[in-house]
């Protein structure tokens, strides 16, 4: 039984005055009997004498104020107070006691009051504004502000509308720390984390100030922007940043292409060299060796050897290219040589001074001229 | 005495018992008036009592209240315009006073708020620069005004707890003005940023130009090194073994030379028929 709990027992009214749950049932049953007789007597008013009605009707009467004055109290002082909330009560508007949670009693209203605040609610506001900052730059900035109640009493007594005075408060105290820092130190993140913690204590620090029974749990800006007027102005300097990123990366990429190419043209080069080294070496040790060798045999017999070489090479020589023969004691004619023409399938030419002697070509001799074509029709067959 | 009657003289008791008594709230001063004289404002919150019929009881709020204007126009030291927006918070301390000099009515007690902390606010503005009051003396500044407030405050029985700034705006006309320069300020920097951007691919690009310049030069160095080396090699094989007999070198190698240079067989010799060759052709050589 409620009454009967311990700690209560001195506050509890209705212990000393003495109704009881017996009393309840009884008075119910009279309450009863007493309507019956009410409704029976105005039914048979006709009956009864008018002394006897009349005592009966206000005796009615008295009993229907009694039930709707026990069903007040009944109303007025039993309270159910919630896991997450206090009860305040007041008696004649002075405040006396605190209820926890749990099923309660007050006295009845007017004398006891009960106010319940639920104190672990965690409430959100949210807000936008746009602020100057320290350089005198416009930031805008959506914030969010969550909080409860953590003093009943505070709450209910100490500042008319505690709740728009957090509002003014949030609003003060984020212009403040917002008007300490520069836009970019704010929009580049490292200054953020100062103004929400900073805020969050002038916030509380003014709520404590003021004993709104208020306690901050967490202030959040949600949104920190330049203002839209200038936002493409600001996500060009970013796009200009990723420009910058992109320009070097370019390059690098360009310097990582060539360089190993060209370290591969080195080494290309470098092989190249060294080959080349080994062939001339290995050419002029052949070329020496086979000279040596002849030369040996050279030596044993030189003349012969020496008159054979040439007229092997002669032979080689004149075997393979055209001829033209021509008198070189008989000087001073011109010579035709049939250089240069389709048929004669000549298509580089070399003419060649007689082995011997000096060269007749050139020379201006119409007796010769005759003599020289027909030499070198000769030649062509 | 009939029942009736009794019930009567009870509820006359009640009605004046009710008549004599009032309740103040936790929330609340009260003020007793007798015949319109003020004979009591010291009341507990509770229940509490009067004469009935010549006692009236006004109450007043002993809360924390707000005064929270629009903002309003004002200048700094430096003559620039900036709307500031402001909200007090005050409480009626003296209840007497505020009763005597306001006539109870709160609305008259804002308006003379009102006016005390606005002129104070301009005052401290006015002595400060836009950057002070923004930043550097925000706080200073509102507690300024807050004491210079709460002096003026005093003779109407209310104590100013607190002046806060809720914000400082440039008006309209200026802020379009904020927001060029913002802008103006962005461009720059995007500019810089690319500019940068330009030099450092510049110079990244230069440097393997010249790397690759360096490396291609110096592999033709070394490799001109080893072919010379090549070279010196073949020529010293060469002199040392025609070194041997030159005569027979120059004689040789001629020949070589002369098959090497008509092995195309597109060539036209001009032979004299008096050489060497030919010393047979035609004769048989004895004479």
């Amino acid at each position: 039984m409620p009454w009967k709990e311990p700690g209560k027992g001195d506050k509890d009214p209705w212990k000393s005055g003495g109704q009881q749950p017996p009393d309840l049932e009884e008075i119910f049953g009279n309450v009863s009997k007493r309507l019956q007789s009410l409704f029976g007597g105005g039914k048979g008013g006709g009956s009864g004498s008018d002394g006897e009605s009349g005592s009966n009707g206000l005796g009615g009467l008295f009993f229907l104020v009694l039930i709707l004055l026990v069903g007040w109290i009944g109303l007025s002082s039993v309270h159910v107070i919630d896991e997450a909330e206090n009860g305040v009560v007041l008696r004649f508007g002075k405040y006396v006691r605190t209820l926890q949670p749990g099923f309660n009693l007050t006295l009845p209203r007017p004398i006891e009051t009960l106010t319940k605040v639920n104190i672990n609610n965690v409430r959100v506001v949210e807000d936008r504004g746009h602020m100057l900052t320290e350089d005198e730059n416009l930031v805008e900035f959506v914030y969010k502000v969550q909080y409860r109640i953590n003093n009943a009493q505070h709450f209910l007594f100490l500042v008319r509308e505690p709740e728009q005075t957090l509002r003014q408060a949030a609003e003060s105290a984020l212009r403040e720390s917002v008007g300490t820092n520069s836009l970019d130190a704010i929009l580049e993140g490292n200054a953020r984390t100062k103004v929400r913690i900073e805020t969050q204590r002038v916030l509380q620090e003014t709520l404590d100030f003021y004993q709104a029974g208020l306690q901050v749990t967490e202030f959040n800006l949600v949104d920190v922007n330049v203002p839209m007027q200038v936002r493409e102005a600001y996500s060009d300097v970013i796009r200009a940043r990723e420009d910058r990123e992109r320009f070097t990366e370019e390059a690098r990429v360009h310097a990582n292409s060539v360089i190993p190419e060209a370290r591969g043209t080195a080494a290309r080069i470098e092989q190249e060299a060294a080959g080349y080294m080994a062939s001339t070496i290995a050419l002029a040790e052949g070329e020496a060796s086979r000279f040596t060798q002849v030369l040996a045999q050279y030596q044993m017999a030189p003349e012969i050897t020496r008159k054979r070489l040439y007229l092997e090479t002669m032979e080689q020589v004149l075997s393979r290219n055209k001829k033209v023969f021509l008198d070189v004691d008989s000087s001073g004619n011109i010579m035709y040589l049939p250089i240069g023409q389709p048929d004669g399938n000549i298509n580089s030419s070399n003419i060649i001074p007689p082995l011997k002697g000096t060269s007749a070509i050139g020379v201006d001799s119409p007796e010769n001229s005759e003599k020289t074509r027909s030499r070198s029709r000769e030649a062509r067959r | 005495m009939s029942r009736p009657v009794l019930l009567i003289v009870l509820l006359i008791l009640g009605g004046l018992g009710l008549a004599s008594v009032f309740t103040v709230h936790e929330t609340e001063y009260a003020i007793r008036f007798q015949l319109g004289r003020i004979v009591n404002v010291d009341y507990k919150p509770g229940l509490n009592f009067k004469w009935p019929a010549i006692n009236n009881i006004r109450k007043f709020d002993k809360r924390i209240l707000t005064l929270d204007t629009d903002p309003e126009l004002m200048l700094t030291s430096e003559q620039k315009y900036v709307n500031v927006d402001t909200f007090v918070k005050w409480r009626i301390v003296d209840v007497t006073r505020f009763y005597t000099s306001t006539q109870g009515n709160e609305s008259i007690a804002l308006n003379r708020l009102h006016g005390i902390v606005s002129d104070r606010i301009r005052n401290q503005i006015a002595s400060r620069t836009l950057v002070e009051v923004v930043s550097e003396q925000r706080v200073t500044t509102m507690k300024a005004i807050a004491e210079a407030a709460n002096r003026a405050a005093e003779e109407f029985g209310i104590e100013v707890v607190d002046v806060r700034i809720k914000s400082i705006e440039l008006p309209d006309d200026v802020r379009e003005s904020v927001f060029r320069r913002m802008a103006a300020d962005r461009q720059k920097a995007a500019n810089l940023y690319r500019f940068e951007g330009r030099e450092a691919a510049e110079r990244i690009r230069s440097d393997a130009d010249r790397q690759v310049q360096v490396l291609l030069a110096e592999a033709e160095r070394e490799g001109q090194k080893v072919r010379g080396e090549g070279d010196a090699i073949a020529t010293r094989t060469y002199a040392e073994a025609f070194g041997q007999d030159e005569e027979f070198y120059r004689f040789y190698r001629s020949l070589q030379a002369y098959r090497s240079s008509f092995g195309s067989g597109r060539d036209t010799i001009v032979i004299d028929p008096g050489s060497e060759f030919f010393d047979y052709f035609g004769q048989d050589g004895r004479d």
